[in-house]
């Protein structure tokens, strides 16, 4: 049996309220998963579990104020504590209050939910199609993009925790969900070829080969990160590795992409570079010019908008009135696909023809993947904004369990090898933390050194 | 040859396209045949030579800026063209966030060699198509900004620009140009030069004494280095014998030229055509300060445009834009302490 304690989460007080508990009592949870709603001095998050087990004893009420170190819960195995205690009556009270808040939205966000279950039912790729992309790609090659996918998750939930332990510095936007999207997409392109991504990268930069190392260094702000400590979480990349410094400025990277594709044209080289973005950077100017240039141009560019639904917390139902982020590719003349987000062979696929396309000198694609964020926006993000169906829609849609299931079922991999390389991909994260956390920091005179090439800082 | 800073800046942009492969221009209005040439008629005519690297763009300036950005980045060297300073601000996140940060972001790994050219001067067009930015872009880590005040200067500028690895911005004042024909503006003065034969550069962050003297120091770029040179005409007349510094780059600033300078006259005169307000005067008034306060005979003066936008009325106009009977009456003043 553990005792859950209050983590130390205010800046300037000990004070924590705890909001509404989002388990029951008897309810099995994982490592990782919400507890409890907390409001502290500077934010409102969820409160995650560092154990898996049993909700055996919940000590503390919703909406009660508690200081840091209390003991709100007790976690172990089920059966360890025998009696089991009624549910708050408090937690339907908040329930309902927020629900108030939320009614205008509600409504819409389930509409969309609906409209995309329908749409995939209409687009879905059949099981005889998904036979067909596993044997174009390979056993081996579909192992590895599992791996990339499960790297990807625990990379974000490893650090997640490593955050809320105060042990990593600055503030980060996860990718757990989208997981599909970058590898499926990364799985489509040559070496030469050049991504680039935005404020939510971890995700792009793992898929595209950086190595872990190198992206967890430099979330620890480290002389050995990708980006020398210079960069952090926001502007993970490495050009030398096939992927721009993330441009965290939402839209910002696609006119840029736009002009790698360009100098590919220019001179004659084989080459296709491709431009990750949300649904939100679709309203900004950039998209509107980058898209258009490109089109005219016909640049060898992939233009990949990731519609996780939401921009931050505004659903993208509020932002835009058109069905499909990719109708806007009729403005400016240009080839576009949809694509379920959530399945990794879909993804490839149809990145595959977008890239084969561009390569071939037929010009760019808007390429719109379907898919959704399973965390919040940012690091501390309760996404109080999604409804509850929508998340547990999205959920059961987990693009690392349909993969999975799917390798499994089609014999690819038995559930053993699954542990392995689950197994596997722990060590590699556990190496890139050590390494994160052992390696040297900069000088505080490195802030000087990178600006320019032909000359010093004047200072 | 003597050539106009337009005629200059073409004939540097095409030896630059003919010497390497990976130059490229790219903006509005540029290379269209029958067309002008960019708004000023720089490039007027390079598109017979160099018809596929002349880009000529949609009226786009997060476009112009982001692509040239994502070229350079590849090894690509854009020469990109705004027709109006002012249309800068359409692409600030390109350039102030993108193309000046993308290095250093990288943690010293990448190289954006951009040239951007960007017309300013306050020029009977009003507030949104005549104002001076230069005090934007100095506070801007990771460019180079020059800014060219004579023909001479503005081939070798531009060469150095297009052969450096970083991102320079080129101011051009469009009443130094002396364009031609339609695109000929009214007030304009003449800053043509002998253009050698040979190539050469101007290093970027070297400035240069345009007139030698000895009572007090003027620092002006673009056109109030030549309203400053009529000043110090003036004031020889009355016996008073002014330097003038010439930066031609804002940023770095050779401002060993220019404490050299002061710490000899013991008084320093800045004069911008931009407000008042945080401007290049602040900037180079401050490093003097900071650095030879002992040399001083006279307070650091700056003649600057007031801190408004630019009016359009010729008459407010003519009061906005510092002239040279104004700047010599403010240093008649400052030597007669």
């Amino acid at each position: 049996m553990i005792e859950i304690k209050m983590p130390q989460l205010g800046q300037t007080t000990d004070e924590v309220r705890i909001v509404r508990w989002l388990v029951k009592e008897g309810q099995e949870v994982k490592r990782g998963e919400p507890l409890c709603e907390v409001e502290t001095d500077k934010v409102t998050m969820e409160l995650e579990s560092f154990e898996s087990g049993t909700i055996l004893k919940i000590n503390v009420e919703s909406d009660t104020v508690v200081n840091s170190g209390a003991v709100i819960a007790l976690i172990g195995k089920a059966g360890e504590i025998k009696e089991s205690k009624k549910v708050e009556k408090k937690d339907e009270v908040v329930h309902g209050k927020i629900e108030i808040t939320e009614t205008a939205l509600t409504e819409s966000m389930q509409e969309t939910g609906r409209e995309i279950q329908d749409k995939f039912e209409n687009t879905e790729i059949n099981a005889a199609e998904r036979k067909k992309i596993l044997a174009e790609i390979g056993k081996d090659k579909a192992i590895g993009m599992l791996q990339r996918m499960i790297e990807i998750r625990e990379f974000e939930e490893r650090i997640r925790l490593l955050f809320l332990e105060g042990k990593m510095p600055g503030t980060m936007h996860q990718y757990i969900g989208q997981e599909a999207c970058a590898v499926g997409v990364c799985q489509a392109l040559e070496k030469d070829d050049v991504i680039a991504s935005t404020h939510r990268p971890h995700g792009h930069a793992i898929a595209r080969g950086i190595p872990m190392d190198a992206i967890m260094a430099e979330l620890y702000g480290k002389t050995t990160g990708c980006c020398r400590g210079k960069g952090g979480s926001m502007h993970i990349g490495d050009l030398s590795k096939g992927m721009l410094p993330a441009i965290a400025i939402v839209g910002g990277n696609i006119p840029i992409v736009g002009g790698m594709a360009l100098a590919f044209k220019l001179r004659k080289e084989p080459r296709v570079s491709i431009s990750f973005f949300g649904d939100g950077a679709s309203n900004e100017g950039a998209f509107h010019e980058g898209l258009n240039m490109a089109q005219i141009y016909k640049v060898p560019a992939v233009f990949v908008c990731e519609n996780n639904l939401y921009g931050a917390s505004t659903s993208i139902k509020l932002t835009a009135k058109v069905e499909n982020i990719a109708d806007r590719a009729c403005a400016y003349g240009m080839r576009s696909d949809i694509g379920d987000g959530m399945d990794v062979l879909d993804v490839y696929k149809r990145a595959k023809n977008a890239v084969d396309f561009a390569r071939k000198g037929n010009g760019p694609t808007l390429l719109e993947l379907k898919t959704f964020r399973l965390c919040g926006h940012s690091r501390r993000d309760p996404s109080n904004y999604m409804t509850k169906e929508e998340r547990q829609y999205w959920k059961s849609r987990d693009p690392i369990i349909l993969f999975e299931s799917l390798l499994l079922d089609e014999g690819i991999m038995d559930d053993k090898e699954v542990l392995n390389l689950r197994k596997k991909v722990d060590g590699i994260i556990d190496r890139a933390v050590e390494f994160g956390q052992t390696s040297p920091d900069p000088k505080p005179e490195d802030t000087y050194k990178g600006l320019y090439v032909s000359m010093e800082v004047p200072r | 040859m003597r050539l106009s800073i337009a005629e200059a800046l073409r004939k540097a942009i095409h030896d630059e396209m003919a010497r390497d492969p990976n130059v490229f221009c790219i903006g509005e209005d540029i290379g269209i045949p029958g067309g002008f040439g960019g708004a000023f008629t720089v490039t007027l005519g390079l598109e017979k030579d160099f018809r596929d690297r002349m880009i000529d763009t949609p009226i786009s300036e997060i476009g112009i800026f982001g692509y040239a950005c994502g070229a350079a980045v590849m090894g690509m060297r854009p020469i990109a063209d705004v027709q109006y300073g002012d249309f800068l601000f359409c692409a600030m996140d390109q350039v102030a966030n993108e193309i000046a940060k993308l290095r250093y972001m990288s943690g010293g790994k990448l190289k954006v060699p951009i040239v951007m050219r960007a017309p300013v001067g306050v020029t009977g067009r009003g507030s949104q198509h005549a104002q001076n930015l230069e005090p934007y872009f100095i506070s801007c880590p990771g460019l180079k900004v020059v800014a060219p005040a004579t023909a001479y200067d503005a081939v070798g500028l531009l060469k150095a620009a297009v052969r450096d690895d970083d991102p320079v911005l080129m101011f051009e004042h469009k009443l130094l140009y002396g364009s031609k024909g339609p695109r000929q503006e009214t007030g304009s003065v003449d800053a043509s030069s002998e253009i050698p034969d040979e190539d050469y550069i101007v290093p970027i962050g070297k400035g240069i004494i345009r007139r030698e003297g000895k009572d007090a120091t003027i620092v002006a770029s673009l056109l109030m280095m030549h309203f400053s040179l009529q000043a110090a005409e003036i004031l020889a007349k009355e016996g008073i014998d002014c330097e003038v510094i010439d930066p031609r780059t804002l940023w770095p600033l050779d401002i060993d030229l220019i404490l050299g300078s002061v710490k000899k006259t013991g008084r320093a005169v800045i004069v911008e055509e931009s407000p008042k307000q945080g401007g290049l005067g602040a900037e180079i008034g401050m490093q003097i300060a900071e650095n030879i306060p002992d040399y001083l005979l006279a307070p650091i003066t700056r003649v600057a445009a007031p801190n408004t936008p630019a009016p359009f009325s010729p008459v407010m106009e003519k009061f906005y834009i510092p002239q040279p009977e104004r700047i010599a009456s403010v240093i008649k003043k400052l030597v007669n302490l």
